[in-house]
């Protein structure tokens, strides 16, 4: 099999680039949907991210690598990689929830369960390329288990259930129509991206990718230092994370770009708090800044504000500049 | 599986060289992905696809049929050796079984958005990931596709446009020694007879060995830095978005310069493929806006194409015999088919349905891309001798190259009502749980029992054990979303930006709120002498966006262009398997001074309500009249097409969206 294309290597989509690390930073502010034309990397990018993941500590053979407790044997403890998980557009409900084990039901006759793609996906990331073209059945299941962090299954007089947690990715290209909302909510983070038109920055595109066709052992090769400071830096943001503080005047500011935002609830609130505390950690910081709040907050509200007809693609930042301002004078 | 000796070569067929050379490039270069031919019925679409077999190696052809299942695209649980043996195994569909060969999709048009989008993920990916039947892998699927589409058939999806690398327009030839030689080439084909045969097969096996030379050849062959630069920009002029067509159109010339035995791509080598990466990722084609239907053989006007320039590609293009080849390589390496118009001749009759059809050619100066930039007068204006000038050339000539992909007028489907909700959609695949629905699929409900019958007690007398877990029902595309075309009168001025602005923001409300629905909502407006198709029926709010915000207004009142224009849009969609309800919204107070047969203006548009009636589409009329004395001519209309009719601003004040929509639910 083919290596995937490094995600160093991915020229321009900053923005892009940083959503997904924040959330290997910190996987509670839950997954980034990602819209853009075609042909932008976008599903480059969310492959190219299983090149940085951290391992996780499971307890060996359990399909959906639950975290080890008290209870288990400490010899059976060990630890994995922490992987980007496919779901695909023609898959079976059996293989989203799991089913029984076809092979020994049929053998022996013995009622056995086989975890599916939302055990596979725990505290893993799940990623659905065009998530907008997705079974409504399909997203149904997805948000239950989103929902509830947990997947339930009942079938052939078995109960089953298993802890589902997983970061979501989603790319999707908004010609070919658009998301359910109730799945949209469900994102974290949205970025919206699109081509670069600097001819430079597009020959590199070029020239980079196609050196990759040519030899892509050679060119991950190549790319092998950018990759390793990134896993690096990834790695110190990850265990600064715990120790990241928000002062009383950026959580002030979080408040009240919500209120400003006039988003429903308080995800908006808790999702902005994370992702700022990542992005803090991701610089090495010990607490998030108002500048901090104000890189990611257009990331966190890009999909929650009110569509405004006619106003569509163009970014909140005129409403953000506003609100920032305002934020400032309350705290 | 058809034998060498049963293809039609690909030497014998005559002429389509654009199409031939793409097809080279794709077996030469894998990274192409695949070669889409647009063209309408009858021009050797297939015929083409097939032979490519006799040039390329090894690898055979595999058809996948339109009436293809999500089962038999990815493969699944084979459940005889399961049953058998005990083991679980996968099934190969025709993904795992195209691993290495050519896939051919015909009327890739046709095919359900969720399978084409399957399949061109399969393109992009050389694999699929399986996650179906208690399977879970990754099944290699690394092919050359070929895709066929008729544009009267309906459009395909930009996004899906742009995995294929490389797009021929396959127009018939109007010459009619062309012809005769087509027409000869057959005939000695099915008469075996041995003196053509011979020369085609040693032809065949030449350009055989030269596809599998450059194939070998292709590692080695670079690009040198300022021709990637070059192709960057040349994609950014012609209005290709992503990165794709970049990427594209430096690998096509790659595979170009290996097949001329070369390691090192030229700047001839680009501008011989930049039509075939280009031609689907203009502007116009991506933006999903088209353009108003053209006749098609009638409506390239002299003025759409730059004089001189046409006709040295015209030579080029039309024969493709050889020593016309080299004419068109001897001006200057220009692409060979630069502006090879479609040269359809006018061999579509008009269809009984569709009565103004002689009339459409007064109107037709217009040219196809009329919101284009100005072309430079002629090409003399361009130092052909740098690459500046190759890269202006190739552009403009592109621009002013007929889009392809556009919907042919006077084409409503191919007869009978329209597909029913139901029961009648095509079989698509099966779902579990969905009580209540009476359409059981025997097949899946079998394979999801099977399994379990050693753990089931069964019955006495029964073979087999059932229980309501297993009952599988069939999924069908029916009809259940609508695609809605307001037709809008923009006329005058008085008034006019007022409807527009209120039917702009319906459209606004009904797209975004048709997550669920999957609606398609569309708006044509008609003003001065023509309809115009602002927003071509979409679904997504992005592109909607993008069209709605140029209007003009004023002018005459061509209410028939207008119906006409609506009737050729709802009616392409009537053959398409993700089929919409099509309903119509006519806002207008039914006055009507411009006619498209020359007759009265009035009559044109009532004949043409009665056709848009008869193709059943749902209508509601939305009266804008006012004023003391009032004609009532939009009640007739009304009439006409058998719509609902509401006063304008009524409904206005009750939100048109709503009304929009119960029509939409009614009809059907």
């Amino acid at each position: 099999m083919r290596p995937e294309y490094p995600f160093s290597a991915i020229v321009g989509q900053e923005e892009m680039k940083l959503s997904l690390l924040l959330n290997v930073i910190e996987p509670r502010i839950g997954g980034v949907l990602i819209r853009g034309e075609k042909g932008t990397a976008k599903s480059t990018a969310v492959r190219a991210l299983a090149g940085l993941l951290p391992p996780l500590t499971v307890v060996r053979g359990d399909p959906c690598q639950r975290e080890p407790g008290p209870t288990d044997d400490p010899a059976a403890v060990t630890s994995v990689p922490m992987r980007v998980v496919t779901l695909p557009l023609g898959a079976t409900e059996d293989r989203v929830v799991g089913t029984l084990d076809i092979e020994a039901a049929i053998r022996t006759g013995e009622r056995r369960f086989e975890p599916g793609v939302l055990a596979a996906a725990n505290r893993n990331i799940l990623y659905v390329d065009e998530v907008n073209l997705l079974e409504d059945h399909i997203v149904d299941l997805l948000l239950d288990a989103a929902a509830a962090g947990v997947n339930r299954v009942e079938r052939e007089g078995i109960s089953w259930e298993h802890p589902s947690r997983f970061v979501l990715v989603g790319t999707m290209n908004p010609e070919e129509g658009e998301i359910r909302p109730q799945l949209l909510d469900r994102f974290g983070l949205a970025v919206e991206i699109s081509a670069m038109t600097d001819p430079a920055a597009r020959v590199e595109v070029v020239e980079r990718r196609l050196a990759f066709d040519a030899d892509p052992e050679a060119f991950v090769a190549e790319w092998a230092t950018g990759t390793a400071a990134l896993r690096d830096r990834l790695e110190r943001a990850r265990q600064l994370l715990p120790e990241v503080r928000a002062g009383r005047g950026v959580k002030l500011m979080i408040a009240s770009l919500a209120i400003g935002a006039g988003v429903d609830g308080h995800r908006a609130d808790l999702t902005l708090h994370r992702a700022a505390c990542a992005l803090a950690a991701w610089n090495g910081r010990g607490a998030p800044s108002e500048e901090d709040v104000l890189t990611v907050a257009p990331l966190v509200f890009a999909h929650r504000l009110r569509r405004q007809p006619f106003d569509e693609g163009r970014r909140p930042d005129d409403w953000l500049a506003k609100a920032a301002a305002a934020a400032r004078q309350l705290a | 599986m058809r034998t060498q000796s049963t293809t039609f070569p690909l030497s014998a067929v005559v002429g389509q060289e654009q199409a031939k050379l793409a097809l080279a490039l794709a077996l030469v270069n894998p990274a192409l992905r695949g070669v889409l031919l647009v063209g309408r019925r009858g021009t050797a679409k297939t015929t083409l696809a097939r032979a490519v077999t006799r040039i390329a190696g090894d690898r055979r052809l595999v058809e996948v049929p339109l009436s293809v299942t999500e089962d038999r695209l990815l493969g699944g649980l084979d459940l005889t050796h399961a049953l058998q043996q005990g083991e679980r195994r996968a099934q190969a569909g025709l993904l795992a079984d195209a691993n290495g060969h050519v896939l051919y999709v015909d009327n890739l048009n046709l095919l359900s958005r969720p399978i084409a989008g399957l399949l061109l993920h399969a393109t992009e990916r050389g694999a699929v990931v399986l996650e179906r039947d208690g399977l879970s892998q990754r099944v290699e699927s690394d092919f050359m596709l070929i895709g066929s589409l008729d544009p009267a058939e309906g459009p395909l999806s930009p996004q899906l446009l742009d995995r294929f690398g490389l797009a021929v327009d396959m127009a018939a030839s109007t010459e009619p020694a062309v012809r005769v030689a087509v027409l000869d080439g057959r005939e000695a084909f099915d008469l075996r007879a041995p003196e053509p045969a011979g020369r085609w097969a040693a032809d065949d096996a030449t350009l055989r060995e030269r596809v599998a030379d450059a194939r070998a050849l292709l590692p080695e062959v670079r690009t040198p830095g300022w021709l990637i630069e070059w192709a960057c920009r040349l994609c950014l002029r012609a209005g290709a978005r992503g990165h794709r067509a970049d990427l594209d159109l430096v690998q096509a010339g790659r595979a170009h310069a290996a097949l001329a035995g070369r390691t090192d791509v030229t700047l001839d080598d680009l501008v011989s493929v930049a039509e075939l990466v280009l031609l689907h990722r203009r502007d116009d084609v991506q933006a999903g806006t088209r353009q108003a239907p053209d006749e098609v053989g009638q409506g390239e006007s002299p003025a759409s194409r730059e004089p001189g320039e046409g006709e040295a590609n015209d030579a080029g293009a039309e024969a493709g015999s050889d020593a016309e080849e080299s004419t068109g390589g001897a001006s200057g390496g220009r692409p060979p088919a630069g502006s090879a118009a479609a040269q359809e001749p006018g061999t579509t009759p008009p269809t009984p349905s569709d009565p103004t059809t002689e009339a459409k050619h007064e109107g037709e100066d217009r040219p196809e891309d009329a919101e284009g930039p100005v072309p430079p007068a002629g090409a003399g204006g361009v130092d052909e001798s740098t690459p500046e000038g190759h890269l202006e050339n190739v552009a403009v000539a592109l621009q002013y190259r007929q889009n392809p992909l556009a919907l042919p007028a006077g084409r409503v489907g191919r007869g009978g009502p329209l597909g029913a909700p139901g029961r009648r959609g095509r079989h698509m695949g099966s779902r579990r749980k969905r009580a209540g629905r009476p359409d059981l699929a025997f097949d899946a409900t079998l394979r999801a029992a099977a399994p379990w019958q050693r753990l089931r007690e069964r019955k006495t007398g029964l073979a087999f054990a059932l229980t309501p877990d297993d009952l599988h029902y069939k999924v069908r595309r029916a009809p259940m979303a609508a695609r809605v075309l307001f037709v809008v009168d923009a006329s005058g001025s008085m008034g006019a930006r007022e409807r527009l602005l209120a039917v702009r923001g319906a459209v606004m409300t009904m797209l975004t709120d048709a997550y669920r629905r999957r609606d398609e909502v569309g708006l044509v407006t008609f003003r001065g002498k023509e309809a115009q198709l602002l927003l071509s029926p979409t679904r997504s709010v992005t592109t909607a966006v993008r069209a709605l915000h140029a209007t003009t207004f004023g002018g005459r009142t061509p209410l028939a262009a207008g119906l006409k224009l609506a009737l050729d849009q709802l009616a392409s969609a009537r053959w398409r398997k993700e089929s919409a309800r099509p309903v119509l919204v006519l806002v207008s107070d039914g006055r009507a001074n411009v006619a498209l047969t020359g007759g009265d203006p009035l009559q044109d548009a009532l004949r043409l309500c009665h056709v848009i009636e008869q193709a059943g589409v749902s209508s509601l009329v939305l009266d804008t009249e006012t004023g003391f004395v009032r004609l009532g001519q939009a009640a007739r209309l009304a009439d006409a097409l058998g719509a609902e009719y509401r006063p304008f601003a009524e409904v206005r004040a009750a939100g048109i969206a709503g009304v929009v929509r119960g029509v939409a639910d009614r009809g059907g």
